[in-house]
């Protein structure tokens, strides 16, 4: 074979056979190189992108579920509960799951969760939803709960979904001091750990709820699922063997630990007794154990139903809460400022013992009235007549005001603010429900920071001797008066008020709460007997301005009336005639404790426009007085009948 | 003359019949995985395997000349199979490439992967390398004919297919590297050209080739979860029916042209050695036959039925790993689609029977 290799593509057509097996060998080469090539890209992703890439691949697959922790409870000091989570049902709905859509839409009239518009709004809802997600219906009665039991055969893809909400079982009577839940506000999610919580979540907003969220709020738990690339939820991670390759304990699988329980020093019996006394009037009580400093009742009256906030409240059932002009929104046994009356007068009249101003056996004179030194302003005397010659005891149980007049005048303002500074007038902490407000205690600095003009910042005399009896510029809180009572009552120790007597975590075991410091004042026991002599005189002394509402005590209550006369509130409140007249109206004050040689409990309950603290405060603080030696010695019977048993 | 059993003869060369077997069925465990564990489309894929065995034994048994006389015929049936299609064509995801034979659907440019460069060795052969540039044009004209009908159908991977199936035939006859290298100017000089007759889907997966993650939800997100799924294998795998790209749908196309990511994500590393080791054998093989062969037309087809093999693995894999822009091609013998690996088994038949006959030549 000849062949004209110059006209020929080709390389060399008689060596065709060694072409082609060089080219063969070259194509193999090629072969083995792409192979390489590949296998390098193979190893890089395998190997060295490993990590990598199966982050991604997880990332890809889990989604995570937050886990909402349970609120802490609440509860009294007995245990009672006084906030508490329940569940409600709500009606869920899985377009994907839906045989028969006409079927459950008429069912949802007929049992008439949904209205005709509602169910419209639903309607294209749904209908821009995917279809495997559980979209929530309504909030279920239990009467639709149980029809939907019967008829839930014949409805798939509808569903019930459980949900808790917070219920508060004494509801008006814990309102202030438990307080209540709300939504998330902006300004909220500025102060909490957002990733702490899920969207939707309730938080504290007010009282207890508000200032003790971290505790009662708990830890919230995630879970991993398995979603497919449509996001569909397969199942949860933890259910198979992923966890061999990711360490889903830490990362993926953290359980929510649910919120501590709120263990308050509160007696929900005392606290009950408090509001069924109030009548119709506004007002406080507080009642704490002054040895330890436990608040046993802390009540403002008119309350609200907290229960109403728990699902979310109306905005006409807030604005009538909001603007009632008994404000009971108002927590008026820690944030209501009251001038203290009468009820000053054991402590100014402490502090002329101490600073040897008087004796026990010092008298003034008490006309009915009272006129400075050269000054013309005649300050009168509650009672016209005026008490005749009268010393340190007749001048508290029958609440001199001329001996008084007479005293602070003695004494000073100086004198005045600095003694009754550590008995905690002006000042306040926190014992757990947020810094209560500090009143004003007066005195001449005070009063050259408080106003801005020059010529207000002047102390007068005038207002030293109004200062004697609790009036003029000062303000206090009845849990402030209760502070100072248990001081004295402690013959000058100072127990710090709890409410909050410990946590009990989700494991069950029990915290107590730290206590603040207190201090100790020391008096000279003669005059502290003195006083104490005299505040019982108010209550079992015949002229005592306390004597018929306690003739029958059998619990040695010594205690001090006051009237505050009505000042800021009643300015510029209410025009109506009616209600200015009761506007008008002295607040009665009394507080009291006992027995009075070893003092257990301490009372302070103030009265808004009742007048005289005979009309009202005082039998208030009797009835939780004697209850609460009632209950104490029920329980020692009761012991005893056990102990006698065995 | 030669000792061999019948039964020897019966089942051709075993190293084919072996390594397709276990390619096979272990493909028929990655369809189960990649197809939701359901049975259904093991049973089809199952036939397939049965009537691609059968062929490669009808093949192997069938003798090397028989085969070079219809080349020609095989070749015109082909093409006109492929103007039929255009006509009577089944549309499938937009691009008509099938006929329906009423029991199972067809797809003839598969066919054609084989049949072009049988009907190119042919000629050339037949030409008796004789060749000047008008034949140059003839051959290059008989690529270009079946290229043009499949690219319009639309299917670039298989028409590329075809393309290179031509052009190693060209390559093995010892054409001058002046040629090769003015091929690859034009076809270089021709990519403005290309870029602009190209559909827009085929620009932007050239684009995301370039840059996957430019696009990770779109266009990119093919090859970013596929890469995701053999990366996140590692070495061992997640283990059979355990790859969470797989069983939650994240990989596309899994159980035809992505079914390597399949692979990679339940076997890892290894088991990706061992078939792409599996593969390599059968390539070998082809070429090892080839290199023995007698005859010009014996050697021109097996060497190209070993490149066409080659190009079908590595540009299913090389799209699957990010390194190659993703044009449909599956994978021999464990992607879906019968007529695919029919025609594989054909050519593996054909090659067995090429290597027979060495056998009996040099026995």
């Amino acid at each position: 074979m000849v062949h004209d290799n110059s006209a020929n593509v080709l390389i060399n057509s008689r060596l065709e056979k060694l072409v082609f097996r060089r080219r063969l060998y070259i194509a193999i080469f090629f072969v083995l190189v792409c192979f390489l090539f590949a296998y390098i890209r193979l190893y890089q992703l395998t190997v060295v992108q490993y990590s990598n890439l199966f982050n991604s691949s997880q990332q890809n697959q889990l989604r995570l579920l937050p886990i909402d922790p349970s609120r802490g409870l609440i509860r009294d000091r007995n245990g009672m509960i006084l906030a508490r989570n329940d569940p409600y049902w709500s009606l869920t709905y899985t377009p994907e799951l839906i045989e028969d859509e006409e079927l459950v839409f008429s069912w949802l009239l007929e049992n008439n969760i949904l209205d005709q518009d509602d169910l419209e709004i639903f309607k294209d809802q749904a209908s821009r939803s995917q279809i495997f997600i559980e979209l929530p219906i309504a909030v279920l009665s239990e009467d639709q709960t149980a029809s939907f039991a019967v008829d839930r055969h014949k409805l798939p893809g509808l569903d019930l979904s459980e949900n808790l909400f917070r219920y508060y079982p004494y509801g008006p009577l814990t309102a202030h001091v438990v307080g209540y839940l709300g939504a998330i506000s902006p300004d909220d999610a500025s102060r909490l750990d957002l990733t702490n919580y899920i969207p939707n979540t309730r938080i504290g907003k007010s009282g207890l709820e508000l200032n003790q969220e971290n505790i009662l709020h708990g830890n919230l738990g995630r879970t991993a699922l398995v979603v497919n690339s449509r996001g569909r939820v397969i199942r949860e991670a933890i259910s198979r063997g992923y966890e061999e390759k990711i360490d889903l304990n830490s990362l993926y699988n953290v359980s929510a630990i649910q919120g501590g329980t709120l263990e308050l020093t509160l007696d929900i019996k005392l606290q009950e007794l408090a509001y069924s006394m109030f009548e119709d009037f506004r007002g406080a009580v507080i009642a704490m154990k002054p040895k330890t400093g436990e608040i046993l009742v802390l009540a403002s009256n008119p309350a609200f139903d907290p229960n109403l906030f728990s699902r979310g409240i109306s905005q006409e059932d807030f604005n009538s809460l909001l603007y009632d002009q008994s404000k009971p929104l108002f927590n008026r046994a820690i944030s209501g400022t009251y001038p203290p009356g009468s009820t000053i007068k054991p402590f100014l009249g402490l502090a002329a013992l101490e600073l040897g101003m008087i004796n026990a056996e010092t008298t003034h004179f008490c006309s009915g009235s009272f006129l400075l030194p050269g000054g013309t302003h005649e300050y009168r005397d509650w009672l016209d007549t005026g008490h005749g010659s009268t010393d340190i005891s007749r001048a508290i149980a029958q609440s001199c005001d001329v001996f008084y007049y007479q005293l602070s005048t003695q004494l000073g303002i100086d004198n005045i603010s600095s003694f009754l500074k550590p008995f905690g007038f002006g000042d306040s902490q926190d014992f757990g429900m947020g810094k209560p407000q500090i009143g004003i205690l007066p005195s001449a600095e005070w009063k050259q920071t408080y106003f801005r003009n020059r010529s207000d910042q002047t102390w007068f005399d005038g207002e030293t001797v109004i200062t004697g009896i609790g009036q003029g510029y000062f303000l206090s809180t009845p849990l402030q008066i209760a502070i100072a009572v248990s001081i004295l009552a402690n013959k000058g120790t100072y127990v710090p008020p709890r409410l909050i007597n410990g946590v009990t975590d989700a494991d069950g075991d029990f915290h107590l709460a730290p206590s603040e410091k207190g201090y100790q004042l020391s008096f000279n026991q003669e005059n502290i007997q003195t006083i104490f002599d005299a505040m019982n005189m108010v209550t079992h002394s015949n002229t005592g301005t306390a004597y018929s509402v306690f003739r029958d005590d059998i619990n040695q209550v010594a205690g001090k009336t006051g009237t505050a006369q009505v000042i800021s509130i009643a300015q510029g409140e209410d025009y109506d005639e009616d209600n200015l007249r009761e506007a008008l109206r002295d607040h009665g004050l009394f507080f009291g404790f006992a027995p009075m040689s070893d003092p257990e409990i301490v009372v302070v309950v103030i009265v808004e426009n009742s007048g005289g603290a005979s009309r009202l405060a005082a039998p208030i603080v009797k009835s939780i007085i004697d209850t609460y030696f009632l209950d104490a010695s029920l329980v020692e019977t009761n012991s005893l009948v056990v102990s006698n048993a065995q | 003359m030669h000792n061999r059993s019948f039964i020897d003869d019966f089942l051709g060369d075993k190293v084919f019949l072996c390594f397709f077997l276990l390619i096979a069925v272990f493909g028929l465990f990655v369809q189960f995985s990649a197809s939701g564990q359901t049975l259904d489309s093991i049973y089809g894929q199952a036939i397939k395997i049965i009537l691609a065995l059968i062929c490669f034994l009808f093949f192997s048994k069938v003798n090397v000349s028989q085969i070079k006389v219809v080349s020609l015929g095989l070749f015109i049936a082909t093409i006109a199979l492929l103007l039929m299609v255009s006509v009577v064509g089944v549309t499938i995801n937009g691009s008509t490439r099938w006929i329906d034979l009423l029991l199972f659907r067809f797809q003839p440019s598969e066919i054609v992967k084989l049949s072009l460069p049988m009907m190119l060795a042919w000629y050339i052969d037949y030409r008796e390398f004789k060749l000047t540039p008008a034949d140059l044009t003839i051959i290059v004209l008989l690529i270009i004919l079946p290229f043009y009908l499949i690219y319009e159908q639309p299917d670039l991977g298989t028409a590329l297919l075809v393309v290179f199936s031509g052009a190693v035939v060209i390559f093995f006859i010892g054409i001058r590297w002046r040629y090769i290298f003015f091929w690859f100017f034009v076809t270089f000089s021709s990519i403005p050209f290309i870029w602009n007759i190209l559909e827009p889907y085929q620009k932007s997966r050239i684009l995301v080739f370039l840059n996957p993650s430019s696009d990770p939800l779109g266009a990119g997100y093919n090859i970013l979860q596929s890469q995701i799924a053999i990366g996140s294998g590692g070495l061992f795998g997640k283990g059979w029916l355990n790859g969470s790209q797989v069983q939650l749908e994240f990989l596309p196309e899994q159980s035809t042209d992505f079914i390597f990511a399949v692979i990679g994500e339940e076997f890892g590393l290894v088991g990706i050695t061992l078939l792409l080791v599996m593969y390599l054998v059968l390539i070998g093989r082809c070429f090892l036959v080839s290199h023995s062969a007698s005859g010009t037309y014996s050697r021109m087809l097996s060497a190209s039925i070993a490149m066409i093999l080659f190009f079908a693995v590595f540009i299913n894999i090389g799209m699957v790993i990010g390194i190659l822009p993703v044009v449909g091609v599956p994978l021999p013998f464990i992607s879906q689609g019968g007529t695919s690996m029919i025609t594989m088994m054909i050519a593996l038949g054909i090659v067995s029977s090429i290597n027979r006959e060495r056998k009996l030549v040099e026995g």
